[in-house]
């Protein structure tokens, strides 16, 4: 950054109260009034907008994954997450460009060199870390009295799930996330991931617990010696009757999967794929659905 | 180049030993296979599971999971062996492999388009995946051949220049496909690195009829396939009718190989090498040569896959990026004994 930035910001510091931001990896923002004309560069980073009180006035940029909430359709689209359009960022003339592990750190660059404001997230650990960065977004963009009150939300709602899964008795079940089927390879997700803090919120054991990291292969032979008893995955356009007839049918038909507990009395829990894949919001309501279905609710 | 030098009486008993041993040492590592892997389950529990016994879940793991899994190792391994010892004599070209006709192209455009597109269709023992990337490979070369074949004559060099342009046209599109997908490609990424981590009865039962098939194929033309070496006007005047085994030999080579892709994706490299390593023990004589490129194709893929499921078990590493790892050190090591 600049000499004169720098000055900026102390100036701007020292006379009006202004507030700075620095994220993880050393971008700095600065500003004196919150941010009236947000980017956001991932469909997480969207949502959590949107549940902290943003609308479509603020968030005039996104991704063309961004589905959710539905208005977040009817914002100009600036690319994907890998491939971002940098013309088209430029000319919405953001004050505040929100970005997230993913996103190319080239491209962050480019936007700090146009003088753009660029924040970066991290968004892919643990449920905890949700939380965290709701509240970070709420600092950055001026909203924390929002981000705190959705947090507070989510937080109870976490407290009552755990309470409810701790008040069970007898064994807990045995979950296999799918990341992508039940076909090789498996992906799944693994200690540190917040699918598994979602299934061990919610009264479950992750099979992916054996994982060596968050988000990993695990071999057939190691899940089919886990035994799992209910199978988590997500659906996508095929919609969730095709998604489960298909896992059904590969239980049946694969020789290893057709000795688990699962391949006997199959347990399907699927989400809509947007639902489980993201770091955001809704995966306290999926939370809260999946304690109720390990339950047997 | 590593082809026949002078063959000996000595050499050629030399080389003929060369396949019962290295018939035991498949033999070895199929048992050493079914013994190692990520679940708690040893030699001793592969061994009671294999003679009958009682069918504990550590009988399961190792006949349901690790069997299929070795047998389509061997499989694979022999398939992708025959086929580039198949092609490098077809285009008298030690570069040569069995991808170079656009196989693996097609095949990964048929997987790709497979997963991000989330087809369901099924025809006998193949799934979707399988069966995409299996009609794609073969529509590749099919569309290779078309171009290159004039009055009923095949323009070798014509097939390799098609052949390579058409495939970086058809990886172009993957990539494509890969990046402006809304699926996710952790799948795709995998497959195009090769992998049998989804291995099954069933692909062995897909795979084994080519296997069958290209062994005999290979093994009735094993005598054209040493003449083919000098040159296609030498063939013909030694008897060889060069055109019709030209486009057996394709066929046959490209059925092969996509069978082999449809169902462990690209695995690179096994193709390309064991050729020359078997040219090494055994000479350039097919009938042998052929034998012992199957032998070996399926010894070393069976071990880059103990390689890839057990390195960092309980997660899985991509078959094909470690066949590449251990196989290009060898053969360079190769080249330069044969060299001194």
């Amino acid at each position: 950054m600049s000499l004169g930035g720098l000055i900026g910001i102390l100036l701007a510091t020292l006379l009006g109260g202004a507030s700075t931001f620095e994220d993880v990896m050393g971008h700095q923002v600065a500003w004196e009034r919150p941010p009236q004309r947000i980017v956001s560069l991932s469909p997480s980073i969207t949502e959590i907008l949107f549940a902290i009180g943003c609308d479509t006035t603020v968030v005039v940029g996104v991704t063309r994954f961004c589905n959710y909430p539905p208005e977040a359709r009817t914002i100009a689209r600036i690319g994907g997450i890998v491939d971002p359009n940098l013309e088209e960022i430029v000319a919405l003339e953001p004050d505040l460009v929100l970005a997230t592990r993913g996103n190319p750190i080239e491209f962050m660059e480019s936007l700090t060199r146009l003088k753009v404001p660029v924040y970066a997230l991290e968004t892919r650990e643990g449920l905890e870390q949700v939380l965290r960065t709701i509240e970070e977004i709420g600092a950055v963009t001026g909203r924390e009295g929002a981000a705190r009150r959705e947090v507070e939300h989510l937080r109870e709602g976490l407290a009552q799930v755990r309470a409810r899964s701790a008040a069970r008795t007898g064994p807990r079940p045995r979950v296999f996330y799918g990341y992508g089927g039940l076909e090789g390879p498996h992906w799944t997700a693994g200690p540190g991931s917040y699918v598994h803090d979602l299934i061990t919120a919610a009264g479950g054991v992750n099979v992916g617990g054996r994982a060596p990291s968050a988000w990993s292969t695990l071999s057939l032979e190691t899940i089919v010696e886990a035994d799992p008893q209910v199978y988590l995955g997500t659906f996508a356009s095929e919609g969730e009757e095709a998604a489960r007839r298909r896992v059904l049918r590969q239980l049946r038909e694969h020789e290893g999967w057709s000795q688990t507990a699962l391949a006997r009395n199959p347990r399907i829990i699927l989400f809509a794929e947007d639902r489980l894949q993201r770091p955001g919001p809704r995966l306290f309501s999926v939370l809260e659905e999946l304690s109720r279905a390990l339950g047997g609710e | 180049m590593p082809w026949e030098g002078s063959e000996g009486v000595k050499a050629d008993a030399r080389r003929w030993l060369a396949l019962p041993l290295l018939s035991a040492t498949l033999l070895i590592s199929v048992l050493l296979s079914l013994g190692l892997g990520s679940a708690d389950v040893g030699f001793t529990d592969a061994l009671r599971a294999l003679t009958g016994g009682e069918g504990g879940p550590e009988a399961g793991i190792v006949r349901d999971i690790r069997l299929p899994r070795t047998v389509l190792a061997v499989l694979v391994g022999a398939l992708l062996a025959i086929s580039g010892t198949i092609m490098q004599a077809f285009f008298r070209n030690v570069m040569a492999g069995p991808y170079l006709v656009g196989v693996s192209s097609g095949a990964a455009l048929g997987a790709v388009l497979a997963m991000i597109c989330g087809w369901e269709v099924r025809l006998g023992k193949f799934s979707t995946v399988p069966l995409s990337a299996f009609v794609f490979a073969l529509g590749v070369v099919a569309l290779v051949y078309g171009l290159n074949r004039r009055r009923g004559r095949l323009h070798t060099s014509g097939l390799l220049l098609t052949g390579i342009a058409i495939g970086s046209a058809i990886s172009a599109v993957v990539a494509l496909l890969m990046i402006t997908s809304e699926r996710s490609i952790h799948q795709v990424l995998f497959w195009l690195l090769g992998s049998l981590s989804a291995a099954r009865w069933d692909h062995v039962e897909i795979v084994l009829p080519y296997a069958g098939a290209g062994l005999l194929i290979a093994f009735v033309l094993a005598r054209d396939l040493d003449l083919l070496l000098w040159g296609d006007v030498t063939g013909a005047s030694l008897g060889v009718p060069v055109e019709r085994t030209r486009t057996v030999l394709l066929a046959a080579s490209a059925l092969m190989t996509a069978a082999a892709v449809a169902v462990s994706g690209v695995i690179g490299f096994v193709g390309l090498m064991v050729p020359h390593i078997a040219r090494f023990l055994l000479g350039a004589l097919h009938r042998r040569l052929l034998v012992g490129s199957a032998l070996l194709g399926g010894i070393l893929l069976l071990w880059a896959d103990i390689l890839a499921r057990t390195l960092r078990a309980p997660t899985e590493l991509p078959l094909g990026a470690i066949t590449a790892i251990v196989g290009a050190p060898f053969l360079v090591y190769l080249c330069s004994r044969a060299r001194s």
